[in-house]
């Protein structure tokens, strides 16, 4: 196997539920995933913080379960991925549709 | 055939647009004066010193009391200031629970704007008690009071509105003219609502007169010297008492007064950062492991969006 | 490589706590999160009164099989410039492949391969970014099976073929002690330390029988001896001291970069 297939599938296998390649610890592959998402859940929470605020605990795991099912690829912005977690949430109903105000709130 | 009640149509109709203004603009507003001004009506105060809060609360009320602590606790070292007006928990968490509160909202790694600290820690419990703790030694109007009042004014506004009703019906049924008293019956509606809804409206501070007297006190004591000697030392010393009495403004500090007064340009507590974009971005998106890696807030040549 | 002394990791939150603490020498700043028309004033600040500031990046993925993404060797190129820095960095890792963005500096497998591609990729980095550019190693928690060299001769040989100089982190080496059986004395000896730039340090914890990088905790004193270690067998240039969360008070920042400045005075 060629090394950019190599790291593929390391990739793949700690982002998007992959096999495990050949020759690692199933349980490190296990502990760097968490800390991959993890980290990730931090900075998405950093760029959309109502979201951590609304979701409280569940934010985690909910992050946990989108990005399990669709993972970040390299052509999507940070924050463009922040907001489809956004999305996400709410076509589950797991965040409320956005009410529409006629005046802006002050601060 | 003689008027209904005894009144012209005319002229009750004068009556109740000042009756309908009167209650408004000044019926209610004494009554509420009054409450107000009832209780401390003493004007000496009992109960020592008051803490540096108390302080703050009557100079100023919830808003200087929360901009008192998050001066103590910057003078501490238990809040850092960041040039982009964010304040970040550091070190171990405060006793007092005003202070608390605020350690509380700021503890963020990317910290949080002093605005959104305010409306955070604004309906906190700790906040309660400093009003009510004032109230008791008699500093502050009693919220209750306050509230009674208003609840008085706003019955008295309703009950305008249905003078206005009983007349309208009255007319009706005696087939006189009302079309003019069924638009005057549109303000009185409105307002008798208004009175209403707001009746419990976000408690105001007030300080009673023994408070005013006690701020005074304090403010002179101040401008003399020998500090020492007054029973006021411990609030005329410090950055927390200099901000009780004065906002933030007078922080002795300049670079960090600049720092945590809300920006005149921002439209509220927002996010975590203003100022560069992105620049605050480092620590949240590179903390744990051994650095951050690509899809960093700013990854590639483009711009992060703010 | 200049004398730089001790240094921090700048971030905005600690803006004004940096330009204030005793004991600075100067900055690093992780290069992604700036742009170089607006820089952030504090930090222009600190380089108008002469003080060191350079850029570190960490998504070029130098090590990806994949095509380098010239782009953001370019914005690496610009802050360089903007900063009027000596030197620009790096890590030895991959960030991105097939498609994923991991988000985080993946180890890479240490064969000739692995090194082939690395070498081309920060060949031609360099010749993006003008400047001196250094690469660190990494904290790994995976390791690569049929490993061909250590990481020390890793190091060595891709100094040798590039030019570039190294940025060594100690809590890094110290990780990879813990967690893949590094030996890290072995590591020290092999390491080419005329090539070095400055030193990186930061604190981590242990945690489900696994150490952790975190840069949110004191620096371990185990690290701190191993930067003693160091120490005996070259005069680093620079040491930073690397945080990234859960700030602590000014009071035990200035602390932690005087343990630094002892641990390399002799």
């Amino acid at each position: 196997m060629s090394l950019a297939a190599d790291q593929a599938a390391l990739l793949r296998a700690l982002l998007a539920d992959g096999p495990a390649p050949s020759g690692f610890s199933a349980d490190r592959l296990r502990i760097e995933a968490d800390v991959l998402r993890r980290k990730h859940s931090r900075l998405i929470a950093y760029l959309r913080p109502d979201l951590e605020e609304s979701l409280g605990d569940r934010f985690f795991p909910l992050f946990a379960e989108f990005t399990a099912a669709t993972p970040k690829t390299s052509d999507v912005r940070a924050r463009e991925y922040a907001d489809s977690f956004a999305t996400w949430l709410i076509s589950r109903g797991d965040l409320p549709r956005p009410r529409r105000r006629l005046f802006r709130r002050g601060p | 055939m003689s008027d209904p009640w005894g009144i012209s149509g005319p002229a009750f109709l004068w009556l109740y647009g000042g009756l309908i203004v009167a209650v408004w603009l000044i019926v209610r507003p004494l009554l509420t004066l009054s409450a107000r001004r009832a209780a401390g009506r003493g004007g000496q105060y009992q109960g020592g010193t008051p803490t540096v809060y108390q302080l703050a609360f009557l100079a100023g009320g919830p808003a200087r009391a929360i901009d008192t602590a998050i001066a103590a606790l910057v003078e501490r070292g238990g809040l850092r200031v960041s040039s982009a007006r964010t304040v970040t928990a550091t070190g171990p968490m405060p006793a007092d629970p005003l202070e608390r509160a605020v350690g509380d909202a700021a503890n963020r790694p990317q910290g949080r704007t002093t605005a959104k600290i305010h409306s955070m820690v604004r309906s906190s419990p700790a906040l309660r008690m400093l009003a009510s703790e004032l109230e008791q030694r008699g500093l502050l109007a009693s919220q209750a009071g306050v509230r009674t009042a208003r609840t008085i004014g706003a019955l008295l506004q309703l009950a305008v509105l249905v003078v206005g009703v009983a007349r309208v019906a009255n007319g009706v049924s005696l087939n006189r003219p009302i079309t003019y008293l069924v638009l005057l019956l549109i303000p009185a509606l409105v307002l008798a609502v208004r009175a209403w809804t707001t009746r419990k409206r976000t408690p105001e501070w007030a300080p009673t007169a023994a408070g005013k007297s006690l701020l005074n006190d304090v403010r002179q004591a101040r401008l003399s010297a020998g500090h020492a000697a007054s029973p006021y030392g411990s609030l005329l010393v410090g950055a927390a008492s200099l901000v009780a009495i004065g906002g933030l403004a007078m922080y002795p500090d300049h670079e960090l007064s600049a720092a945590l007064m809300p920006d005149p340009r921002a439209y509220g507590g927002g996010g975590s950062s203003s100022g560069s974009s992105c620049s605050s971005g480092s620590s949240s998106s590179c903390s744990s492991g051994s650095s951050c890696g690509g899809g960093s807030s700013c990854g590639g040549g483009g711009g992060c969006g703010g | 490589m200049a004398e730089l002394g001790i240094g921090i990791g700048w971030r905005q939150e600690l803006d004004l706590s940096i330009a204030r603490l005793p004991g600075v020498d100067w900055v690093e700043v992780v290069a992604e999160n700036l742009h170089a028309s607006h820089l952030p004033e504090t930090l222009v600040a600190l380089r108008s009164r002469g003080m060191p500031v350079l850029p570190h990046a960490v998504s070029l993925s130098l090590g990806s099989a994949e095509p380098l993404d010239t782009a953001r060797v370019e914005h690496l190129a610009e802050i360089t410039r903007a900063l009027d820095a000596p030197l620009a960095s790096d890590h030895v890792c991959f960030v991105r492949a097939g498609g994923l963005d991991s988000g985080h500096l993946m180890p890479l497998p240490r064969t000739r391969e692995a090194l082939d591609v690395l070498v081309a990729n920060v060949r031609l980095a360099m010749s993006i970014i003008g400047t001196e550019f250094a690469l660190e190693n990494i904290a790994a928690l995976l390791e690569w099976p049929d490993a061909e060299l250590t990481e020390e001769q890793f190091l060595t040989e891709l100094t040798e073929r590039t030019g570039c100089l190294l940025i060594i982190d100690v809590a890094n080496l110290y990780a990879n002690a813990r967690n893949i059986g590094t030996d890290p004395v072995a590591f020290l000896d092999g390491i080419p330390w005329e090539r070095l730039a400055y030193v990186h340090m930061a604190g981590g914890v242990e945690r489900g029988g696994v150490y952790h990088d975190t840069h949110a905790h004191p620096v371990l004193p185990e690290v701190l001896d191993l930067l003693t270690e160091l120490r005996r067998r070259t005069d680093p240039p620079g040491v930073l001291l690397e945080r990234d969360d859960d700030y602590p008070p000014d009071s035990e920042l200035a602390a932690e970069l005087a343990s630094l400045r002892a641990a390399v005075t002799l």
